[in-house]
């Protein structure tokens, strides 16, 4: 620690309030007493939460790791949303790739079946013609 | 220094005092004066303004008051007060800055002094501090009146200790060269005879 910390400790070192700020604090509790004397005995003498009660609590409430619960909860729940998007996008992917390959092997059996008829016409013809040659 | 003990568990002084406030309201009068200092310290470093800090003080108190039954041994009581002081300041501070864009008929009533009325605001470096952005400001109280350590600071404001580091190192950056004139003699006396 320099002497610009140093100073900077003195400078913010603790000092006590004003004069009878004790008493005016214990005057607002009173008269909150008076106001909701039943609401605040309850509130006061509330047990301590169980463990499992008071995460559930903190995690909807701002309060002591609750902004951390709900960061990781949301956090998880878009990772697992990313997940599942990217999972049935690949499927959806996989199935159009299938259906094309599917597609193409129909499409290059018909042109062989067109081909092997027409193939066989042209011998066809050919024969005809050679023994037509010959027969002259 | 320190009137409260540092370790995280609650003290044996603190639990009875609880106890008793439990029991009688007027107990808690015990439990202020035991923090009092603290509690209002770290608001009217955060202001510079003593009618501000007394507000969140009081306001601190009544709601531990509101919430003494629900502490439990594992919480400690300085530092629940800590927490919740420094939570007010930043809200207040947030509040502030909003109501200074809002329109003249929405202005505060009168009688309510903003902070830079206060005349101890001459100070140099209080008055540098009080204009530090909230977050940077907890950080150097919490760590300069209260003498924290970088992860009791992480654990009051729910921040990485290395993001808190960082903002302690810019704080520091950002008030050293500002009051670097006092450093030459008007705080420390003259360095050359």
């Amino acid at each position: 620690m320099d002497l610009f910390e140093l100073e900077l400790e003195r400078r913010l070192a603790r000092r006590e309030p004003p004069r009878g700020f004790s008493n005016k604090v214990m005057a607002r509790v009173r008269e909150e007493i008076r106001e909701e004397p039943g609401e605040a005995s309850r509130a006061r003498t509330a047990r301590p939460r169980r463990i499992g009660v008071r995460w559930l609590s903190d995690a909807l409430s701002w309060g002591r790791g609750g902004r951390k619960a709900w960061t990781w909860g949301v956090t998880g729940a878009l990772a697992a949303t990313l997940a599942v998007g990217a999972f049935v996008e690949n499927r959806k992917v996989e199935q159009r790739r299938r259906a094309v390959e599917q597609a193409q092997a129909e499409q290059a059996e018909a042109e062989l079946v067109d081909a092997l008829f027409v193939t066989g016409a042209k011998i066809h013809l050919a024969r005809e013609r050679a023994g037509a040659w010959k027969g002259d | 220094m320190r009137n409260e003990p540092q370790n995280p568990g609650m003290s044996q002084v603190e639990r009875v005092l609880l106890d008793r406030a439990l029991a009688d309201p007027d107990a808690f009068a015990d439990i202020i004066e035991r923090h009092q200092a603290m509690v209002y310290s770290l608001a009217y470093n955060f202001f510079q303004n003593r009618t501000l800090a007394e507000d969140i003080a009081q306001d601190a108190y009544l709601e531990l008051y509101r919430n003494l039954g629900k502490l439990e041994s594992d919480l400690h009581l300085g530092f629940w007060l800590r927490q919740t002081v420094t939570r007010k300041c930043i809200d207040q501070t947030r509040r502030l800055k909003h109501r200074r864009h809002q329109a003249l008929e929405d202005a505060p009533e009168p009688g309510w002094e903003p902070p830079e009325s206060d005349p101890l605001l001459a100070d140099e470096i209080n008055s540098k501090v009080a204009l530090l952005p909230e977050k940077m400001r907890a950080v150097v109280i919490l760590r300069f009146q209260e003498d924290l350590k970088l992860s009791e600071i992480g654990e009051i404001l729910e921040m990485p200790v290395n993001t808190v580091k960082t903002t302690l190192r810019r704080a520091l950056q950002r008030l050293r060269p500002k009051v670097a004139h006092l450093e030459e003699g008007a705080v420390y006396g003259p360095i050359r005879a």
